[in-house]
């Protein structure tokens, strides 16, 4: 069974519905990147839940997109410090 | 099945999208644009039982719009402050010598630094008198007994 | 010393924080791991930027950093390396997993334990030295070696070797060694138990509460587990008691309470269990769903609402005991009250931003294996490596922090880096696990609106907080992390 729908690639980039595709397992999605929409294709049993739920988890993928444009900076600066601890300051 | 619309120039989209996300555990939420620049938010409850109060997104997309203004207008002052906690020398069982000198160096730099701010910054009030010099407080340490 | 900060031009006079309600109140937090609860029209008027300066509050919000016109850098930056400063250190804690095999059949058991007569899951010594070796390199001034199984006294010659080459190597290098060994005792002797102890090792064991409680949870069919534990524990505590001009120091014993679905109704008998042993403290640990206990949750397994009804009525109880002179603390909650009173890093490594995946642990099993953590390790015991930083016998130090999964879990578990996260108010003492979210959701990012650990800390963390703001729970909250 099949299920075709599209969304605004304003509200749901690519990359984060690449993101979830690859996270739900129990379904197969075809995504197509099409100017300002993505074409989904949902292939499994109730491939229309299939959607759903890959917009849910889409979205939080996005939100954490979003959150990376503001905060990359300081949290690779703690991450990269923590790492660089344990790796001996003069790696 | 509750919508929403919203529009662009009272709301941004990552507010908008993050308050939408807090409703995905019980909710499937879909988000679209219109060509009026409007967002269109539709929240489908997973459960036959559930309402979706409109006032109470509202409520949490107008907080959310708080909270994104106040940390965008203090950007640059939160990387200065975190870039300063890390440049400190750690409090650590591993170090209780102090400061090296390229520590000192840093830290007397930072202090400068500030202490220029505050001098080249007019206030119209120092009640704390937290400007004022030890020398301008006190007199010239060469003059103390 | 406070400062002005330069020209602040902008209408927001706040501070970056975060807030949340509890009960009638809002609870306000900020990344320096200050707090404040304001009264809901104070916190309106705060949010909107017109709280009066001349107020009471406006001061207090000022000495805790919540206004960026006016702010102790010193007191801040401090504040914040203190709170964060186990990023400067390396792995502090390194569990051997020196056997699988166990002679117990714990219902709950996440550790993969095989029966004792499995042959080819003992911890070589060749294995154990290399992982001595492993641990000493790293960075950190302070090395603790715990032994962990299965049971890790059914391969008490490598760990009697071990512990002789890591005091050895103790002595003739800078860093500093703690080791500890947690058993259920069913091997214990009085040559073993002498020996542990004039090499200074902790002794940690499992009490589930009393007799019928802790046998259903920890099944041993060669007698009876919570006979034996009681044993023990009481020997090592009259041994701790008694000390006094003993070259070595005798460290008190310590429990586990595991609480699974059997525990749900016991939460009285199971405190005064611990309060009749002569522990002043428990800690209440809820289970985690992966590993073997994800195949039985069913049975022994429960949500986070029921888990959050046992703990608050814990606590209650607890608190109720401490009022009347008992000295019993909840262990967990005294290291969030470390956390949030002190601005301390108390060592927990299961709520650190980043997570102490690799960078604060190492696990070591007992084929050679190296993981990032112990629960990283139980993933791959069933057959998942994806937590597997790299091999005793090929990896150095440097290749196990340079990994990748040391590295995706330092940045999966960053929460500036957490959509939910970044925004809670528990931000400032919370922290994330790639394992259980990677075990639950797929990913080591998980997604916290619905992430079962994410609802069991918040409920935690709201509980607390509520009793801080009654005066003598308070009082005796405040009591458990004075010196």
């Amino acid at each position: 069974m099949e299920f075709k729908s599209k969304v605004s690639s304003k509200v749901y980039s690519l990359e984060a519905l690449k993101l979830a595709s690859y996270i739900l397992e129990n379904w197969n999605y075809s995504l197509k990147e099409k100017g300002p929409i993505v074409e989904i294709s949902v292939k499994g049993n109730n491939p229309d839940i299939g959607y759903k739920e890959l917009l849910n988890e889409a979205l939080n993928q996005q939100c954490r997109i979003d959150l990376f444009k503001t905060n990359s900076k300081i949290a690779n600066l703690i991450t990269t410090k923590a790492l660089l601890s344990a790796l001996g300051e003069e790696s | 099945m509750e919508n929403l619309k919203l529009s662009l120039k009272k709301y941004l989209l990552e507010d908008i999208r993050y308050v939408s996300y807090l409703y995905t555990k019980d909710n499937y939420v879909f988000i679209d644009i219109n060509n009026k620049n409007e967002v269109l938010v539709n929240i489908e409850p997973k459960f036959n039982s559930q309402k979706i109060d409109k006032k109470e997104f509202l409520k949490l997309l107008d907080e959310e719009t708080k909270r994104s203004e106040i940390y965008k207008a203090n950007m640059e002052l939160r990387e200065y402050i975190i870039k300063s906690s890390m440049c400190y020398k750690p409090i650590t069982d591993n170090n209780v010598e102090g400061l090296t000198p390229e520590e000192e160096k840093e830290l007397d730099k930072l202090i400068a630094e500030v202490e220029q701010e505050l001098k080249s910054e007019s206030v119209k009030e120092d009640k704390l008198e937290i400007k004022k010099t030890w020398e301008e407080k006190y007199g010239d340490k060469n003059k103390r007994k | 010393m406070a400062i002005k900060t330069k020209g602040n031009k902008s209408k927001i006079k706040q501070y970056n924080f975060s807030w949340r309600k509890i009960k009638d109140k809002v609870l306000l937090t900020n990344e320096f791991g200050h707090y404040i609860i304001l009264k809901n029209e104070e916190f309106k008027s705060f949010i909107d930027g017109k709280l009066s300066n001349k107020s009471k509050t406006w001061e207090e919000l000022q000495v805790r950093g919540f206004l960026n016109n006016y702010m102790d850098f010193g007191d801040l930056c401090q504040r914040w390396q203190k709170k964060n400063s186990f990023i400067y250190a390396g792995p502090g804690l390194h569990i051997f997993v020196v056997t699988l095999r166990c002679n117990h059949k714990c219902v709950y058991c996440q550790s993969g334990a095989v029966g004792k007569e499995k042959n080819n899951m003992d911890m070589s010594w060749d294995m154990a030295k290399k992982s001595v070796n492993m641990a000493f390199s790293s960075t950190n001034k302070n090395i603790t070696i715990e032994f962990q199984g299965g049971e890790p006294l059914l391969n008490w010659d490598v760990v009697k070797k071990t512990i002789e080459y890591a005091r050895n190597k103790e002595k003739s290098g800078d860093k500093k060694l703690f080791l500890a060994i947690v058993t259920n005792f069913s091997k214990m002797d009085k040559e073993k138990a002498d020996y542990l102890l004039k090499n200074e090792v902790s002794i940690c064991t499992s009490l589930d509460g009393p007799e019928k409680l802790h046998n259903k949870n920890r099944i041993f069919h060669e007698g009876n587990s919570y006979k034996i534990t009681k044993k023990w524990i009481k020997y090592f505590k009259d041994k701790h008691d008694a000390q006094k001009n003993e070259k070595y120091r005798i460290f008190k014993p310590s429990a586990l309470l595991t609480v699974s679905r059997s525990s749900l109704n016991s939460f009285k008998e199971i405190i005064d269990e611990y309060v009749d042993s002569g522990f002043e403290s428990l800690f209440i640990r809820a289970l985690s769903p992966i590993g073997y206990a994800r195949a039985a949750w069913k049975t022994i397994g429960y949500n986070s609402a029921e888990f959050l009804d046992f703990y608050r009525k814990s606590l209650d109880y607890i608190i109720s005991l401490n009022k009347k002179g008992v000295k019993i603390k909840e262990k967990g909650a005294e290291l969030l009250l470390r956390k949030i009173l002190k601005a301390e890093d108390p060592g927990f490594l299961d709520l650190r931003c980043p997570c102490g995946a690799t960078i604060g642990q190492v696990a070591y099993n007992y084929n050679g294996e190296l993981y990032t953590c112990d629960e990283g390790r139980m993933v791959g015991w069933e057959g998942d490596r994806f937590f597997k930083i790299g091999d005793i016998e090929k990896s150095e130090y440097k290749d196990i922090i340079n990994s990748s999964i040391s590295k995706g879990c330092a940045i999966s578990s960053n929460l500036d880096n957490q959509p939910m996260c970044n925004r809670c108010a528990y931000k400032p003492w919370c922290g994330v696990c790639p394992v259980i979210n990677y075990e639950l959701q797929k990913t080591p990012w998980g997604n916290m609106i619905s992430n079962y650990r994410c609802e069991l800390y918040m409920g935690i963390f709201d509980y607390i907080f509520e009793l801080l703001t009654k005066e003598k729970e308070s009082e005796i909250l405040k009591s458990w992390v004075e010196e």
